[in-house]
């Protein structure tokens, strides 16, 4: 301004026409609206490409703290000590014959029905020896009298033997549909449990072994993605302040409009009348067109190195975010993940545990009854046995009586014989009944006895153990889906992060306008420098200033300084006329002095 | 943008259908996601399965009987290969909560995956194509009433992008 001033205090006045002066002041305040509106538009970008770069820094500074977290993770530990644990007890179970105590009770019982059935053919051979005394008694007359009481107690334990017999074997038909029931049942728990089961179990590991190798991998690559984030955020920290280039250029603008104001002031205050028109007019506005021209120049060398910058880190990060996605196991359609394997793999295993656990509950059930229809099927047995004592001691007693009657005495020592013999084979069935009884009670008390010594307490110590498993499943599914989310977190932030800074490039229109903006001005001022000279130049009074065309095409705002202070030793004679400036060419503007063109405004 | 920056986004105007009802039914799809996402971060995504597989049944089947309703009546050209879309969806979610209530808990990653996909190559792009049409559509009727008003000013032909001459006659 100072060097506007100068030139002005040198130069004559000189009267231009009224109607030059208004025309001149008309044009010089659209230029100075355009640049008005210029600087607003620029500001506003640029505040907004300074929010968004705060926003990107916050992003980025999320993204690290997601990914020390899934690398610190440490999820699945529960899950692998209790995987390994029941794989070891299904290959255990494997070795077994499978639940052979169900399978023997099965045999028990039908071998208990043949037997009790026997009892049958028993009873009705006692009927027939008690007819048979009935008769010979009969045929002996008063003599066999004392076997009377023989028949009818014959006859009537028979009656008794008969009737615990029907006892027993409908207790042991009830034995059997429930042992084949629970026998089925198992069939198919140990299918799962020695088949099944281990084979999920195997594959759920080799699944945790993969997320535990991601989980390393995580480990590994979090420093290595942290440096890169970290560079990324200290790109964006120097973005910040590479755009303050703006303020430079901005002042720039700034102060050809005020020069431009002081102009067209300087015009209307003398148009009217044949007044003063500033000699300096073109030579100033030349000045203001290279100021300009400067300007635009430095404002497009660093706009385009804004975007070149915002288009490296697009694509820095959305390679990250694809090491991101690689690490998490998401496809890079999206679609699929190794974690989705894992979760259907512990998604089997806890569906194969809820029926393990509902089998293994029926079985349970089944036993329990078993034992106690075996504790009910003792008394008739055990009754059945009192009998065969009592017949025993009534045959023993018969066969003294018919000794006693000599020769008549023989059939009936033969029948009492009959049936002292047959009550030996009663009491001999009825001992392999109780052992089979003992047998069968000790299959059914083995597997509550293996939960513990309190047979109340064998169910839930066996919902325990699965519950254990089935904790440990979900935790592992649970340190999954967490990781899995924390990934597509990641990666979505990543993702976003990259298209978001894009767009912005692609937004950042603030250069082309820049451009066009201050070439529409420049032309104006130069239309209106051009027009100023032709109005003087036809009083003859514009001489056309030396070295200017040069002085212009070299301008800068330190050129100014140099002329001002040229000016100043002119004044003050030590030079004539100002002195070219240097050439600045610098594309940045970032380090050309400029800062010292700033103080100077 | 890949599916998983589609999915939480969240809903944006860009992928408005021209019609504030389904825009606010997609925006839900978005809210099943955030909520499930929310959740599966905390590992707690199973806790809240049944819930929302049972509000997104209910939801998928109202949603798209609307979107149909729409199609329906507007004579949409692409509907039949929209609504076999939307038959894969409904089928997928009513399997999916059939599992659940057979005992499978452990499906949270699978599902995100699923809406996330609905998302990416249903509400997002098919969609989209419905939303054009709505808008044509909204436009027509626009035009009808100013035609019907007797302002003629600017009267011309539409076509759909599918070529479908809507104007002079919707039917054809």
């Amino acid at each position: 301004m100072q060097l506007i001033n100068k030139l002005w205090a040198r130069n004559e006045v000189m009267p231009p026409r009224a109607e030059l002066s208004d025309v001149l002041a008309e044009s010089l305040g659209q230029v100075i609206a355009e640049l008005d509106l210029l600087n607003h538009h620029t500001e506003e970008s640029f505040l907004n490409i300074g929010v968004k770069m705060a926003e990107f820094m916050q992003t980025v500074s999320m993204i690290l703290s997601e990914l020390t977290g899934l690398a610190d993770a440490d999820h699945g530990q529960r899950a692998s000590q209790a995987l390994t644990c029941v794989l070891d007890r299904c290959m255990e179970m494997s070795l077994e014959s499978g639940d052979g105590s169900l399978v023997s009770m099965h045999h028990a019982v039908s071998l208990l029905k043949r037997t009790v059935s026997g009892f049958q053919e028993t009873v009705s051979t006692f009927r027939t020896l008690g007819l048979l005394t009935r008769i010979e008694t009969a045929r002996l007359g008063s003599t066999g009298a004392d076997f009377c009481d023989l028949a009818d107690d014959v006859g009537l334990l028979a009656g008794h033997i008969h009737s615990r017999v029907e006892s027993a074997l409908e207790m042991a038909d009830s034995l059997i549909p429930p042992i084949e029931a629970a026998i089925r049942e198992i069939s198919v728990l140990e299918a799962g449990q020695t088949k099944d089961l281990p084979a999920l179990i195997s594959r759920t590991l080799a699944g945790l072994s993969l997320f535990r190798d991601v989980q390393e991998k995580a480990r590994e690559s979090t420093n290595r993605l942290g440096t890169e984030y970290g560079a990324v955020s200290d790109a964006f920290k120097r973005l910040i302040v590479s755009i303050q280039f703006h303020d430079i250029t901005r002042q720039q603008v700034e102060h050809v409009i005020e020069v431009l104001q002081r102009l067209s002031s300087e015009s209307r205050g003398v148009s009217g009348s044949p007044s003063s028109h500033p000699r300096g007019t073109s030579a100033v506005l030349a000045l203001q067109s290279a100021q300009l021209a400067d300007a635009g120049k430095k404002f497009t060398a660093s706009v385009e190195s804004v975007e070149r910058n915002l288009e490296g880190i697009a694509s820095n990060v959305l390679q990250m975010a694809d090491e991101s996605r690689a690490l998490s196991g998401i496809r890079e359609d999206g679609e699929g993940s190794f974690f989705l394997p894992l979760e259907q793999d512990c998604s089997a295993v806890l569906t194969s545990l809820g029926r393990a656990s509902k089998t293994e509950a029926a079985t349970r059930a089944t036993r329990k009854g078993l034992a106690e229809t075996i504790g009910r099927m003792r008394e008739p047995i055990q009754e059945i046995q009192q009998i065969e004592y009592r017949m025993r001691m009534m045959a023993l007693n018969a066969r003294i009586s018919a000794s006693h009657l000599s020769d008549a005495g023989n059939t009936l020592d033969v029948i009492a014989g009959s049936v002292q013999q047959l009550a030996s084979e009663c009491s001999e069935r009825s001992g392999s009944l109780v052992a089979s009884l003992n047998s069968m009670s000790e299959g059914a008390t083995r597997s509550r006895d293996e939960y513990g010594p309190d047979p109340a307490s064998a169910p839930e110590n066996g919902d325990a153990y699965v519950d254990e498993l089935r904790l440990a499943i979900a935790d592992l599914h649970s340190g999954a889906e967490r990781t899995f989310a924390q990934s597509f977190q990641i990666v979505a932030r990543g993702e976003r992060l990259a298209g978001d800074l894009s767009a912005t490039r692609k937004n950042f229109s603030v250069g082309t306008l820049f451009t066009e903006a201050v070439a529409r001005a420049r032309e104006s001022i130069e239309e209106i420098g051009e027009r100023a000279k032709r109005g003087l130049s036809n009083n003859g009074s514009e001489a056309p200033e030396p070295g200017l065309a040069d002085f212009m095409s070299h301008y800068t705002m330190q050129a100014e300084l140099d002329v001002h202070e040229n000016m100043t030793r002119v004044t003050t004679g030590n030079a004539p006329g100002p002195a070219p400036p240097e050439e600045n060419n610098s594309p940045s503007g970032e380090t050309d002095g400029l800062g010292d063109n700033v103080e100077f405004f | 943008m890949s599916i998983v920056a589609a999915s939480i986004s969240g809903w944006t105007p860009e992928i408005t259908m021209h019609d504030s009802a389904i825009d606010r039914e997609h925006e839900e799809i978005f809210g099943f996601v955030d909520r499930l996402h929310k959740a599966m971060l905390s590992g707690q995504g199973k806790e809240i399965l049944g819930a929302l597989l049972a509000e997104l049944t209910e939801f998928t089947m109202s949603h798209f009987a609307n979107e149909e309703k729409i199609m329906a009546a507007m004579r949409y050209p692409e509907m039949p290969a929209h609504v076999q879309q939307h038959d894969r969806i409904r089928r997928t979610v009513k399997e999916m909560k059939a599992r659940f209530e057979r005992g499978e808990a452990a499906m949270t990653i699978e599902l995100i995956l699923f809406l996330s996909d609905w998302l990416k190559n249903h509400t997002t792009t098919t969609d989209l194509r419905l939303g054009d049409y709505i808008q044509v559509e909204q436009k027509f009727t626009a035009y009808l009433e100013r035609l019907m008003s007797g302002d003629h000013r600017g009267c011309r032909v539409i076509v759909h992008d599918s070529g479908t001459l809507i104007w002079p006659s919707m039917a054809v």
